[in-house]
């Protein structure tokens, strides 16, 4: 299995339903999870920094193009055929290790797994805000936190 | 000898203090620290539930308000100062001496360190402050050997902590017209000196270009590790090569010097780091914990484990450690 310093790839098989999913319906889907996920920390305008501001992230691994934003009433898909502000690119093995806070994102992004490019200071206040949030506070703790660790469970066995 | 351990959020403290610091520092999110960085940093809910915490685990908490006010933003500063009172921090670090001015008589119980933006490198001067505004500890700067340090113990009646681990900074400690030219901002007033919104990351044919205001600080090959994007760990080009002409990027390790900073008598040791991740903050405080307690318990039979340097390499900057200034036998 391909276990360079890049660290494990998501197999072709194992992606094709995530693959197959179009990209919409994805934006759309992970903007009503991050909705109802960091509710507070919009409410204490923590996410202020990203109203009207654009995001990419790219799960190169799985075929997955996320295009996030934030309005007045919340998180909300971004059409990819519009311009970004910032894109944020690593196989989804690497995100994972980085939202459940195993990895350092800037050990990441300078090993060259995580790459990002656009506008940096939105970059690091994003890198700063998901830092900044206590996974086992937030809404949905139970079921999100042991999901993403299973995940990363199931990577290190299949792929270790 | 106290573990001091950086925290730049509240998942960073608690990892901080899960791990063995007996003390925590923050900052408030503006420029009225030294890691003024876009998302960073405690406001008054975080701070508040941060403290609570440290309390409740047994670890006090400092507050650095460690920049020097320029006359436009002076309100800020003793707002800082107002705040962390009433949040009830166990100490402030301050480095302005309006700003300790300001405190030591706004609040006179508040306990007051003078931070490593201080500079301040003798015992002579330590007096000073210590005479004048009353602090009870202060935070030398990197540039010294540990004769230099043993040496300012001795002759000072303030208690002195030392950088154990982490970034350095070649200039003094943020006097640094380089990276003010660079980023148009200086260091020492604006609270970091690669600015978020000065810095640019970008993929071109010849590989991923890192720029400071513009000015490109280095250029990465395919595969090849990055950096930090401070000016002063970049590579230029002098003569005919290329390399880091200025300071390569390196991460200070003193845990060889342990027995001899505990004998010594310094106060406290701190872990640089408030910029980093929860994740760095926990390695590195377990480890801290873990050989300050072996030395303790054996000065004599201590021994640097080899895990404890491998991890701590993993995340220096560079991959690298140095004792930096503490070994310089000339100085
Ligand atoms: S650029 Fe280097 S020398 Fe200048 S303040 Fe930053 S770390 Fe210090």
């Amino acid at each position: 299995m391909n276990t360079t310093r890049q660290g494990p790839r998501l197999p072709r098989l194992l992606s094709l339903p995530l693959r197959l999913a179009p990209g919409r319906l994805n934006s759309a889907l992970a903007a009503h999870l991050l909705e109802r996920v960091f509710a507070e920390q919009r409410s204490d305008g923590e996410l202020d920094f990203m109203q009207g501001r654009t995001a990419c992230i790219r799960l190169l691994d799985a075929g997955i193009e996320l295009g996030l934003t934030v309005r007045v009433d919340g998180f909300a898909a971004h059409r990819m055929d519009r311009p970004v502000d910032l894109t944020i690119e690593g196989t989804a093995y690497d995100f994972l290790l980085l939202i459940t806070g195993r990895e350092d994102p800037d050990t990441l992004f300078f090993q060259r797994r995580l790459c990002m490019s656009g506008d940096t200071a939105l970059g690091v206040h994003l890198k700063n805000f998901l830092a900044s949030v206590d996974l086992d506070s937030l809404p949905l703790a139970g079921v999100v936190r042991p999901g993403l660790e299973r995940g990363l469970d199931l990577y290190q066995r299949m792929l270790g | 000898m106290e573990l001091v351990c950086p925290a730049g959020n509240l998942p960073s403290l608690k990892a901080a203090v899960e791990n063995g610091a007996d003390a925590v520092y923050m900052g408030l999110r503006d420029d009225t620290n030294a890691r003024h960085f876009p998302g960073l940093n405690f406001d008054e809910k975080r701070a508040r539930q941060g403290i609570e915490y440290a309390r409740a685990h047994g670890a006090h908490v400092f507050m650095a308000i460690n920049t020097f006010p320029q006359p436009a933003g002076w309100k800020r500063w003793q707002r800082a100062v107002d705040s962390a009172a009433h949040l009830g921090v166990d100490a402030l670090i301050l480095a302005d001496i309006g700003v300790m001015d300001y405190a030591a008589r706004r609040w006179p119980e508040l306990p007051l360190h003078l931070s490593v933006q201080a500079s301040c490198t003798n015992y002579e001067s330590l007096r000073f402050y210590h005479e004048l505004f009353g602090i009870r500890r202060a935070v030398v700067p990197r540039v010294l050997s540990l004769a230099q340090v043993q040496h300012i113990v001795e002759h000072s009646q303030v208690a002195i902590e030392v950088f154990g681990f982490g970034s350095l900074c070649v200039m003094v400690e943020g006097r640094c017209l380089l990276s003010s030219y660079a980023a148009g901002k200086s260091p020492n007033t604006y609270g970091a000196c690669s600015p978020a919104e000065a810095v640019t990351w970008e993929e071109t044919p010849a590989g991923l270009e890192s720029r400071l205001g513009g000015l490109l600080t280095d250029r990465y090959g395919p595969g090849e590790d990055a950096g930090y994007p401070t000016i002063c760990k970049g590579r230029y080009r002098v003569g005919e090569s290329t390399y880091y002409a200025i300071e390569e990027p390196t991460s200070l390790n003193t845990l060889d010097l342990l027995p001899e900073l505990i004998a010594s008598g310094v106060a406290a040791v701190k872990i640089e780091g408030r910029q980093r991740s929860p994740a760095y903050v926990g390695q590195v405080a377990r480890i801290w914990r873990q050989a300050i307690d072996a030395c303790r318990a054996r000065p004599q039979g201590f021994r640097v484990r080899e895990d404890w340097s491998r991890e701590l390499a993993k995340v220096s900057e560079g991959a690298q450690t140095t004792l930096g200034a503490y070994h310089r036998p000339w100085q």
